[in-house]
């Protein structure tokens, strides 16, 4: 924002206020109220609710504070006898359709201390059954107009409430038009699910064919519950907090790599009433989502930190306290030899706490700590920098900052599942003029905001991308921004044509122009490459591709890490203090193999095969956690002070634990007590790994992997022209003989061992693990209908789900979404792009 | 099993159930409530008798969607059948020729009270019915009642500005020209009944209240409903529900009325997110 300033005069008062700002905008950073329902900041101004009208020196008529600019020398009075009665007569008319009784009723005071009784109707007749009671804005403007009556006749709409969907309900009866949902719905989370549907009296808030949420593509983020005045769109069974004493404490989501600010909102007896996210940078409808916001809420009532370890004994599994599980552990893995030892851990646990397990297994030696990482997203990126001795511009994501105008090539990402924070800020941008283009063999949420969206076969992404750079080296060779190779590249892509390139990739020639037109007519490129950019057998292909056409344009390039920690975990892998696995497989055939004897895992892990002896230190009693020899409860991010790195590389801090229970124990804590049982030193952890005691000195700054001796320079495809040869006979499987190509995309719904669709009620209508996207006419020709169950044939493994034809998905593609549980998944996960048969037989 | 007949939604989060249950229809006094369980794994909800028919074998109750039972109950459809209702429960209300009745009904009380105008007026009483509530949109059955009582008002919130009908005032009035009223029975919110009885014991009229909001079991086993009446310790659900108004110890009834509020709120959340069709 520029710091520029402007003068104005509001009430007689001298103000400052920056260019560019609403008059409402500079009247509430200056203090003085106005009343306003439908405004917001960040969100577009609407003018519906009338109540912020102001008089202008100089205006004929009023004007809407909201959507006049405020401008220097301007003369602005925002109370007065003839405002306030207008805004009075306004209100009433508002109230006119809004159950408003106890807004007037004399007995109020007295009902107050009374009602605590009422809160939960159906159809709320008024504030007394409300569940937004006490936070409503309408209550909040009435007490300021002081309305003493509605002159006009109560209309009551008696319109169906929306009761189908999880975690958000909505009451159209309560609904006083103001727009804000729509407007946050579609223009900053660019969802385009609410809408105004009707005309005149019987205008609602409605969904395309007024069809269910859930059927709507919503993807659940809440955000139009954060931003409804009324108690119209309310979480679903949250009821008013009267006579509740709540406290709030702030919670790091890390559910995934975006690292959202979450508020807790408690109860005296410590159950989590509602969480929400919550930010002082920015409103709270700019993050969170689904996962963080409702997932977590039901995982946080049904988790108990003070669970009990459990130590497996000849006569089953049998509880003990966290000290004899302790001891039990090191006995064993003092036992063993250090060599047969293996220590593997997931992102999921606080920084310091990691960073205490590595050093533990340090202890035993540097060869058997891994970190599995199935993704294998940046050490693929850091290893195709060392191999080919190159430096990639990586775009500053913790900055904050893009640059003017900003425009972005997204790979292979579907933003609004992977990193939705930084969506967001891509959208706001995009509402600013920035320009977008997708490359997606697979479903992309985002592409329908897209100025292009293409859409090529799956595992020939790069082939598009090279069409598109032959392309514009036919039509403007000189506009490519010269390095050494250029000439290399130049001559050996001369012995292929745009069109064969294209149609080999599954394009058609005019996307291809369409994209090199914006990519010549704009400047700041960054390309976003997503990890299924580089989860595929042609992944080096692809990134090679999309490295020429990044120095091309002298773009950024911004690689979205999805889960928490990635970015720090893969700064340890590429100095070699970790090992990262990436196929559970291995693992395995080192059990069988009796390589690993003594395993411990902290956090989850879907291996299959038991080794001698199994500790499994976790949050969640998951699936691993039942078969292990040991198992030790972690705690959830709960010491203070304890730090996440985020997906743009920061180190957030977070403390949070449920005060109904005791303190529990960190992973610091336990790693401590375990050293001291096994005759280590004891050490100490703290997040600025500076200090000289420190096993490892890093410095967790933006995402930066060091190349020595890096260069820039075009990198000439390998054998480029026998894989053209052969894709462009290659039959993309046949649609009608049920042969499909597979995508694997990325599920991070499965948190560290606990399966959000199965744990969270709701939560598997919310986000379905078992569908399987297909293409709309592929469906058709199948005979395959919507919520048909359907059998995908792998070989040695069936695949079982359920259909959902989508626009999105290319004929002969089909796209799962599966939850990593077992080895053969990830397996599966790992190749990324698989093929396989439809049973069309029911059995 | 019994099967639901007529189900409707009469005002906003009021609804109306006709079912048949020709026992309780032969056997019920006005002032007694049966026990509901909607479905096999539904709890208790006691839901007072608004009117029944002996020869069609059949009785009305009109409840307010509230919580998790009642919300089971508006989705019952005609044809569909509740697990099972039982009664008629309760003492029936105190009848007799008391000269002039004076009726006060809110939300649900306005079905609950019909039955007992009926019978006061058939006793030879004179007998106001008086409908409280926010709004003429939340009235209901006034047809009805109109047919069963000599005099009917309103008492409106959103009036309560503009005209100063209060409750109070209405009730004083009411007593101002009419000398022989002599008793009071009040039916609906457990605010309504605390209301009434605090504006009646200024003015020394005899209130009956109905303290049904509090009941669990309703047949006496589990105790939740002890009220104190005079300070001794009466069961709502089998000593009532029709208590003395000037008598019942309100602050105990008001902390008693949520005990469970907590759990209620609980299961009405879990039931929320688990039905979503």
């Amino acid at each position: 924002m520029k710091d520029k300033t402007i003068k104005l005069k509001i009430n007689d008062q001298l103000v400052e206020a920056r260019t560019g700002v609403s008059v409402l905008q500079a009247a509430r950073e200056a203090g003085i109220y106005i009343p306003s329902l439908c405004e917001l900041e960040e969100l577009p101004a609407t003018a519906s609710c009338r109540l912020c009208l102001i008089e202008i020196k100089g205006h004929l008529s009023l004007v809407p504070a909201c959507s006049t600019r405020a401008e220097n020398g301007m003369e602005v009075v925002t109370s007065s006898d003839r405002l306030e009665s207008l805004r009075l007569a306004t209100l009433e008319m508002i109230l006119s359709e809004h159950p408003y009784f106890c807004l007037i009723c004399g007995e109020k005071a007295t009902c107050d201390d009374l009602k605590v009784t009422m809160a939960k109707a159906f159809e709320p007749g008024g504030c007394v059954f409300c569940p937004r009671d006490g936070q409503c804005e309408l209550q909040q403007v009435a007490s300021y107009l002081k309305i003493k009556k509605v002159s006009f006749k109560f209309r009551e709409r008696s319109r169906y409430q929306w009761l189908k969907d999880p975690f958000i309900s909505h009451n159209p009866n309560l609904c006083i038009l103001c727009g804000r949902c729509v407007n946050v719905c579609g223009e900053i989370r660019g969802e385009n699910v609410l809408t105004v549907v009707n005309r005149g009296e019987t205008t609602a808030i409605g969904t395309f064919y007024n069809r269910p949420l859930k059927e709507s593509n919503c993807s659940f983020c809440g955000a139009c519950l954060d931003v409804c005045p009324t108690g119209a769109m309310s979480e679903k069974g949250l009821l008013a907090a009267r006579g509740e004493k709540l406290s709030s404490q702030k919670l790091l989501c890390s559910l995934c790599g975006c690292g959202c600010e979450l508020e807790i909102e408690s109860r005296e007896d410590g159950s989590c009433r509602r969480i929400f996210p919550s930010s002082q940078d920015q409103p709270a409808f700019m993050s969170g989502c689904l996962r963080g916001r409702f997932g977590l809420k039901e995982l946080l009532a049904g988790y108990k930190p003070g669970e009990s370890p459990y130590l497996r004994t000849k006569d089953g599994v049998e509880k003990v306290s966290l000290e004899e599980a302790l001891s039990a552990a090191a006995a064993r893995l003092k036992e063993g030899r250090a060599e047969e030892t293996a220590f593997v851990f997931s992102e999921s646990a606080p920084v310091e706490d990691l960073l205490a397990f590595i050093s533990l297994g340090q202890g035993f030696g540097r060869q058997n700590i891994f970190w599995y990482y199935p993704e294998n997203f940046l050490s693929r990126l850091k290893g195709f920098e060392e191999q080919n001795g190159l430096e990639f511009d990586y775009y500053p994501l913790s900055s904050g900052q893009w640059p003017d105008q900003p425009c972005f090539f997204v790979l292979d990402s579907d933003l609004k599942s992977e990193a939705v924070t930084l969506w967001l800020k891509i959208k706001k941008q995009l509402r600013a003029g920035a320009r977008l283009i997708t490359l997606d063999s697979s479903f992309n949420s985002v592409e329908s905001r897209a100025d292009l969206k293409i859409k090529p076969f799956p595992g020939k992404e790069y082939l598009a991308l090279v069409a598109i750079f032959k392309l514009w080296l036919d039509k403007q060779p000189g506009a490519i921004k010269f390095y050494p190779g250029l000439e290399e590249l130049t001559g050996k892509l001369s012995h292929y044509q745009v069109e064969e390139l294209a149609a080999a990739s599954g394009l058609d020639l005019t996307s291809v122009e369409a994209a090199v037109n914006l990519l010549a007519g704009n400047n700041h490129w960054t390309f976003i490459l997503g990890e299924r950019f580089l989860r595929q057998a042609n992944w080096q292909e692809n990134l090679l591709a999309a490295w020429n056409l990044s120095l091309a344009l002298h773009g950024q390039i911004l690689p979205v890490c999805s889960r928490i920690n990635e970015v720090f975990l893969a700064q340890l892998a590429a100095q070699g203090k970790i090992k990262v696995i990436t196929e559970v497989r291995r693992l395995e055939d080192l059990i069988k193999e009796k390589k690993i004897r003594h395993l411990y895992v902290y956090g989850d892990l879907p291996l299959d095969e038991k080794p001698e002896f199994l500790v499994v230190h976790n949050h969640f009693f998951s699936r691993l956690g039942k078969q292990g020899d040991v198992f030790l409860p972690a705690s959830f991010s709960s010491e203070q002070g304890s730090h996440f790195v985020d997906n743009s590389g920061r180190l957030r801090e977070t403390s949070f634990w449920q005060k109904k229970e005791e303190k529990p124990t960190s992973g610091r804590e336990v790693f401590n007590t375990l050293r001291e049982k096994l005759g280590m030193a004891e050490r100490s952890y703290s997040a600025n790994f500076t200090a000289d005691n420190q096993p490892e000195s890093l410095a967790v700054a933006d995402f930066k992997i060091e190349c020595k001796s890096g260069s820039k320079r075009y990198l000439l495809p390998e054998e480029m022209a026998l894989k053209i040869q052969s894709n462009l006979t290659e039959v993309q499987g046949t649609v009608s003989a049920g042969e499909f190509m597979i995508v694997v995309e990325q599920n991070l719904d499965l948190y560290s061992g606990c399966d959000l669709p199965t744990e969270v009620s709701g939560y598997n209508q919310a986000r379905n693990p078992n569908l399987i996207l297909i293409n709309p006419e592929d469906a058709g020709c199948l005979e395959l209908a919507a919520g048909q169950a359907m059998k995908i044939n792998l070989g040695k493994y069936a695949l079982r789900g359920v259909i959902k034809p989508d626009f999105g998905i290319i004929p002969g593609v089909l796209v799962i979404r599966p939850l990593i549980t077992d080895s053969i998944l990830s397996d599966l996960y790992q190749q990324g792009l698989i093929r396989g048969t439809v049973e069309l037989k029911n059995d | 099993m019994t099967r639901v007949l007529l189900s409707e939604r009469l005002v906003p989060n009021i609804f109306h159930l006709v079912i048949e249950a020709p026992e309780i229809a032969r056997s019920a006094r006005p002032g007694q409530f049966v026990m509901v369980i909607p479905d096999e794994k539904g709890e208790r909800v006691p839901i007072n008798l608004a009117d029944w028919d002996k020869e069609q074998g059949t009785i009305d109750l009109v409840f307010m969607n509230l919580g998790l039972s009642t919300r089971k109950l508006a989705r019952f459809q005609p044809g569909d059948y509740l697990q099972t209702v039982s009664g008629p429960l309760g003492r029936p209300a105190e009848m007799g020729n008391f000269g002039h009745v004076l009726l006060v009904g809110g939300c649900y009380g306005l079905g609950g009270l019909y039955p007992l105008a009926r019978e006061f007026k058939q006793l030879g009483n004179r007998v106001t019915c008086l409908a409280e509530a926010r709004d003429e949109n939340y009235i209901f059955w006034e047809e009805k009642a109109r047919k069963v009582s000599d005099n009917y008002r309103q008492a409106l919130r959103a009036d309560c500005f503009a005209s100063g009908e209060e409750l109070g005032e209405i009730i004083k009035e009411l007593k101002d020209n009419s000398p022989d009223l002599s008793r009071v029975v009040v039916m609906g919110c457990s605010y309504l009944l605390f209301i009434v009885s605090r504006i009646t014991r200024e003015l020394n009229l005899k209130t009956m209240v109905n303290l049904n909001p509090i009941m669990v079991d309703g047949t006496g086993m589990c105790g939740a409903c002890r009220v104190s009446v005079n300070g001794q310790t009466y069961f709502a659900c089998v000593d009532g529900p029709e208590f003395d108004g000037h008598a019942v110890d309100w602050v105990e009834y008001f902390n008693r009325r949520r005990a469970f509020l907590r759990q209620e709120e609980l299961a009405l959340a879990l039931y929320l997110n688990r039905t979503l069709d």
